[in-house]
């Protein structure tokens, strides 16, 4: 099983992920992008990364670009290869900021209403590919 | 005669993404496969408008690309269609006409030939990208491969594409716009008040 961060202010949402996941996934859930960072960074000082993200963008307080931002800059900061770096998908009901989370970082962009197949697909075909 | 303006219309969201997303997984997979280069350089994504004329979209050449590949894409049960241009620099033709074992002998029409089939490469990952995510009904037009010496024009009616420009140490490695949108009717005449 994959180990997946599913970040989303709206628990509803969460929930939807995490049961679309359940074969695929043990999920945690951050309601927020504090939070998603708190638990971004533990997972690593524990030494169980967490194997993917699917980080919403619209949240009060730290936004998700804002998030993928500072998650591609430590891991730059960490030297962390390209090939390396955590698979983050941005989860969303906007269209409008796909070019600005792909050119900070992100691996694919799927947007809400959540078609639960299409989500599996993209996961599936990304982490069973860095394997 | 006046030509009434043809009016945007967007396939979803989603779809215009899995477009690009798929393209560049696909670039990224025939690179490494046909010539061990990763592309570790993220792609450059920009929206553009499309040239048109006549209605029909005009293939211009980048000045620093010199040989173009054209596919139509295809959905029929949605009744969308596409297009998918390739631009190639000189010098990246000339390496996949290499590995095509395209000789002098061949002249351009030998590397020409190896271009389009480069695209259909690159489009068959392209496709099985889009059937994983659902997309089922695909169908692509042969490859149409050209100079930059002579404009073309073909059967696409949406005004925006998407460029994606793709680099190997930071020079530029390979040029694509991509584009769908619902199967249209092309501008209808409307007929003038006073005649």
């Amino acid at each position: 099983m994959w180990r997946i961060l599913v970040v989303d202010d709206n628990p509803n949402n969460c929930m939807l992920l995490v049961s679309t996941l359940e074969d695929l996934a043990n999920c945690d859930i951050a309601e927020n992008g504090e939070d998603a960072l708190v638990a971004y960074d533990k997972s690593l000082e524990n030494k169980n990364p967490y194997h993917a993200i699917l980080l919403d963008i619209a949240m009060p307080g730290i936004d998700g670009v804002e998030v993928l931002r500072r998650i591609r800059s430590k891991e730059q900061q960490n030297n962390v290869l390209p090939e390396n770096a955590i698979p983050i998908f941005m989860v969303t009901a906007h269209k409008a900021p796909f070019m600005d989370s792909f050119n900070v970082g992100c691996d694919d962009y799927i947007l809400k209403p959540i078609e639960p197949d299409k989500v599996i697909a993209k996961i599936k075909d990304r982490l069973d590919g860095s394997k | 005669m006046f030509f009434s303006k043809p009016k945007e219309e967007e396939v979803s969201g989603q779809l215009e993404i899995d477009l690009i997303m798929s393209m560049v997984k696909a670039v990224n997979k025939v690179s490494l496969q046909k010539f061990e280069l990763s592309l570790k350089e993220k792609p450059k994504i920009e929206k553009k408008m499309v040239v048109q004329w006549q209605g029909k979209m005009k293939v211009l050449r980048p000045t620093d690309c010199v040989y173009i590949s054209v596919m139509m894409i295809q959905r029929p049960k949605a009744k969308d269609n596409g297009i998918f241009v390739l631009y190639l620099p000189e010098s990246i033709a000339e390496m996949i006409g290499i590995s095509a074992h395209v000789t002098r002998g061949d002249g351009e029409e030998g590397l020409l030939k190896a271009c389009g089939e480069f695209l259909i490469e690159i489009g068959n990952y392209f496709k099985a990208y889009m059937l994983k995510l659902g997309y089922e009904d695909l169908q692509f037009s042969p490859p149409v491969n050209f100079t930059s010496k002579v404009d073309q024009l073909f059967d696409f009616y949406q005004t925006t594409k998407f460029q994606i420009t793709f680099f190997r140490d930071e020079e530029k490695f390979l040029e694509f716009d991509v584009g769908m949108g619902p199967i249209k009717r092309i501008a209808q005449p409307q007929l003038n008040a006073t005649t």
